[in-house]
């Protein structure tokens, strides 16, 4: 409850400060805005030269495609601005601060501040996604909207794990500065994980889990889930946060605040 | 002529040797790079299964991409944030120098850390390139490179007069991966717009040279091709040219 | 009941060894060599409730070190420490709201493009300081620091003087029990220092809360501390009151003599000369001599004025610094 209260307050004084720079924001927005039409016009080409990709539809395809551009815009707006260059952060005693705040460190670390213009692709998103739907043809029933909404948390949950736990690899190895590697990676979430070849797709499914951000959301949506899936994917995302507390934790042990 | 060479070959060899230094950053970028040929291979392997011609298409773009990257928006465009650009401008030679050094070294350390990824491909998904092939892509790859610099370079400049150059370059990069030949082969796209699509310059940046390589062009397209390689090169230069004298002279009368 | 409480608490930095060239980089990849070292070295010491202790010593002698360990930053690597009861490395939330960590070097964190205002909100938020307190000690620091003008200004855009009080305002505007202070008068200037100096004492009289502080600035000490904690090499050296220190470190006082006739040949038969003009002399002598030289002075000479001083305390450390205490 304190800390949701927290999060409205860091919203809006990024806000604030982020309207305080308006050409960055109208940029911004543009950016955002070509980049999802780009991705639409990409998938468009492909289906020009087919009806099936990887087994979905073109209407499918361009609801996963919705759903990915939803979580990039998570992703964008509340997590990459607090880790990014994470150990660079810790080199400069930022971290400190944090680490004297009466508030759970990782929460302040990794959400503490935001970019609210992230927000216009999970808008983009969701039209994205209901175009997808208008294409197929088809009203969801609820339970596969439920299905993608559980799905859907649990796809976030697990992109904000993962990526604090890259950035807690600061505490280890603190030259290893993976932040591009990650968001290349995340570029695979485009397509349903069934375009990849089977090393890949196995890797992408439990190794780095990209499948869970948008392949099995936009699943949940379009075809249904099972129930075993559907409480596989709320595991998976609750023992993520887990696992990523426990490591900050034993790196926080590790940090070696290095200011005068 | 030779001095300008002798210049550019120093350059590049001390921005080499810098780069070395951030080398392990260096594998990132490559990684990065490398995606959207990989994504290109692995949707186009799905939709059209069993079509020959596309892992070496998406192979040779991969060579291409990374032996074009260009990053002027960091290393031009930061540098005038900063105020290093007035040192560039105090060097008694041509002042593209420092930045076209730069950027081939960039190119040459994507290209070494790259190679076993494409060694991997190459080995993995299979590739038929034919030698006459391949050496008519060379001049193509050439001027492409040439191309893309001049590109990024001019958007680049556009630092001179807005904090927002990083965007402006993105949003050129976004063109580059939808319209030369990176999100899906030009020789691929629908019936009513591919005339467009060759005749544009990113696939003069991009994909034309992995067009020549995985052989899917006839003489005659190949011949048109290198006609808007050569005429893109020649406008992009002298449009680069224009905006560098009017930032320039912004950028003196203004002090940065 | 002491305020802080610390027994044996020791710190080792494990710093990777790099050499130069790449072949040592390629080497440092299989096999990393690390550097131990030995910031902090089984420290002990109280410090009771209320009381004002300057933490001095040399460079690297491990200051700051134990000040992140006690304020929760650093997990020590031995040792046992308690503060208000609490073990600080648990950074239990009712702990960090009790106390505040002030580092001259990097008085404010948080977002630059904030006013201070903003930044004060926040800290509210944070430390759920309720409304009409918040009022009543912005309003308190408000008179103390001159804050006035600076409220409405972005941070990145303040001087380090306004830095530091805005970043003092931040910090003790939920009241906190206990304050660390790492040189908090680094490169500020005259009247600032002298502001700060003040206002520290003025809080922790006012609120009787606790005050560790370093500095290398001797004058911060003497107006500030009645008892010093003196670390070298990250050892304890000196744990005691300011004057115990001069005594013990320096064995000498000063004799300031001026005299009327100005005809005196030879001072050096009443103790070593520090420093002489005519009919003006500073005399070092001997702390057991002291009678005995004066009684000797102004039988002898015409005096017109005499002082016993105690030597200046950045002469003192300077020494103790260099050749370690006695
Ligand atoms: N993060 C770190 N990693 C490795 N060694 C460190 C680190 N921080 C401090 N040290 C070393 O520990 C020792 C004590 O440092 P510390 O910062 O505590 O000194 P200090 O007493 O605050 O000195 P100063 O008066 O210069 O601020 C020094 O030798 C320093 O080099
Ligand atoms: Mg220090």
């Amino acid at each position: 409850m304190r800390l949701l209260r927290l999060f409205g307050a860091t919203f809006s004084i990024s806000l604030r400060r982020q309207l305080a720079f308006r050409a960055d924001l109208a940029f911004q927005a543009l950016t955002t805005v070509i980049g999802v039409a780009s991705g639409l016009a990409a998938l468009g080409i492909v289906y020009t030269q087919t009806r099936s990709l990887g087994g979905w539809g073109l209407g499918e395809a361009v609801v996963l495609l919705g759903t990915y551009q939803i979580v990039s815009g998570v992703l964008a707006t509340f997590i990459e601005p607090n880790v990014v260059w994470f150990a660079g952060q810790v080199t400069s005693g930022k971290l400190d601060d944090v680490l004297l705040k009466p508030v759970p460190s990782i929460f302040l670390a990794s959400l503490g501040s935001c970019a609210p213009l992230g927000l216009t692709q999970v808008a983009m998103g969701l039209a994205v996604v209901g175009a997808g739907l208008r294409e197929m043809d088809a009203i969801p029933r609820a339970y596969n909207l439920f299905g993608w909404l559980v799905m859907l948390s649990a796809g976030i949950a697990i992109t904000w794990a993962s990526r604090v736990l890259l950035a807690s690899l600061a505490f280890w190895a603190p030259a290893m500065e993976l932040d591009v590697v990650y968001g290349a990676v995340w570029q695979f979430g485009r397509y349903p994980v069934s375009v990849y070849p089977q090393p890949v797709r196995f890797a992408l499914t439990w190794v780095l889990p990209v499948a869970f951000v948008s392949t099995l959301p936009a699943q949940a949506l379009v075809r249904g889930v099972g129930p075993a899936l559907l409480l596989l994917g709320t595991a998976i995302g609750a023992a993520s946060l887990l696992v990523v507390q426990l490591v900050w934790s034993a790196g926080l042990r590790r940090y070696t605040s290095a200011t005068s | 002529m030779r001095r300008l060479m002798r210049l550019l070959s120093a350059y590049v060899w001390r921005q080499f040797l810098e780069v070395m230094a951030w080398r392990e950053f260096v594998v990132t970028l490559t990684i990065n790079q490398a995606i959207t040929p990989l994504l290109g291979l692995a949707v186009w392997s799905a939709a059209l299964p069993g079509r020959s011609g596309i892992s070496t298409y998406y192979v040779a773009l991969l060579v291409v991409q990374l032996m074009t990257v260009s990053y002027e928006h960091h290393t031009l465009s930061n540098g005038i944030y900063a105020g290093e650009f007035s040192n560039d401008l105090l060097k008694p030679h041509a002042t593209v120098l420092p930045t076209l050094g730069m950027n081939v070294a960039m190119r040459i350390w994507h290209l070494l850390v790259g190679i076993p990824l494409i060694a991997a491909l190459v080995l993995v998904v299979g590739v038929s390139l034919d030698a006459r092939h391949s050496l008519l892509a060379v001049p193509a790859l050439v001027l492409a490179a040439a191309l893309r610099f001049v590109f990024t370079y001019a958007l680049a400049l556009s630092a001179l007069w807005t904090q927002q150059a990083h965007w402006v370059v993105g949003f050129g990069e976004t063109l580059i991966f939808l319209l030369g030949g990176s999100a899906a082969p030009i020789t691929l796209f629908p019936e009513g717009v591919r005339p467009l699509g060759a005749a544009l310059p990113f696939r003069a940046m991009l994909g034309f040279p992995a067009e020549i390589a995985s052989g899917s062009l006839s003489g005659a397209e190949v011949l048109a091709g290198y006609g808007w390689q050569v005429l893109w090169l020649g406008a992009l230069t002298a449009t680069a040219a224009v905006v560098w004298r009017s930032g320039v002279r912004r950028y003196t009368a203004v002090g940065g | 009941m002491s305020a802080i409480s610390v027994r044996d608490l020791s710190m080792t930095y494990r710093a990777p060894v790099r050499e130069g060239g790449l072949r040592a980089a390629v080497a440092s990849l299989v096999r990393r060599r690390y550097r131990e070292i030995r910031a902090v070295r089984e420290i002990s010491f109280e410090v009771g409730p209320g009381e004002v202790v300057g933490f001095i010593g040399p460079n690297g002698a491990g200051k700051t070190t134990t000040l992140k360990m006690l304020s929760g930053i650093l997990h020590p690597t031995d040792g046992e420490a308690r503060v208000l009861g609490f073990v600080p490395w648990r950074r239990e939330r009712e702990y960090l709201r009790r106390i505040a960590m002030i580092r001259g070097s990097q008085p404010i964190g948080g977002p630059p493009e904030l006013t201070v205002m903003d930044s004060l909100r926040f800290q509210q938020l944070i430390y759920e300081v309720q409304d009409e307190e918040f009022k009543r000690n912005l309003s308190e620091l408000d008179e103390m620091l001159d804050l006035g003008s600076l409220l409405e200004r972005q941070i990145r855009a303040l001087s380090l003087g306004e830095r530091m009080r805005s970043g003092l305002a931040l910090a003790l505007v939920y009241r906190p029990r206990v304050l660390f202070l790492d040189e908090p008068t680094i490169g500020l200037d005259v009247s600032a220092v002298q502001m700060i100096r003040s206002f520290v004492a003025t809080y922790s009289r006012e609120t009787e809360a606790t005050v560790l502080l370093t500095s290398h600035y001797m004058a911060d000490v003497e107006t500030l501390c009645r008892r010093i904690v003196l670390i070298d090499h990250g050892c304890i050296a000196y744990d005691g009151d300011l004057m115990g220190l001069s005594a013990t470190l320096s064995p000498y006082k000063l004799v300031r003599v001026a005299v009327s006739d100005g005809a005196c040949g030879d001072w050096s038969r009443y103790g070593e000369v520090v420093e002489s003009e005519p009919g003006r002399v500073s005399l070092r002598v001997g702390r057991q001599d002291v009678p005995a030289v004066t009684a000797r002075v102004l039988a002898e000479l015409s005096v017109v004025d005499l002082a016993v001083e105690e030597p200046p305390l950045e002469s003192v450390m300077d020494r103790v610094y260099r050749e370690g205490v006695a």
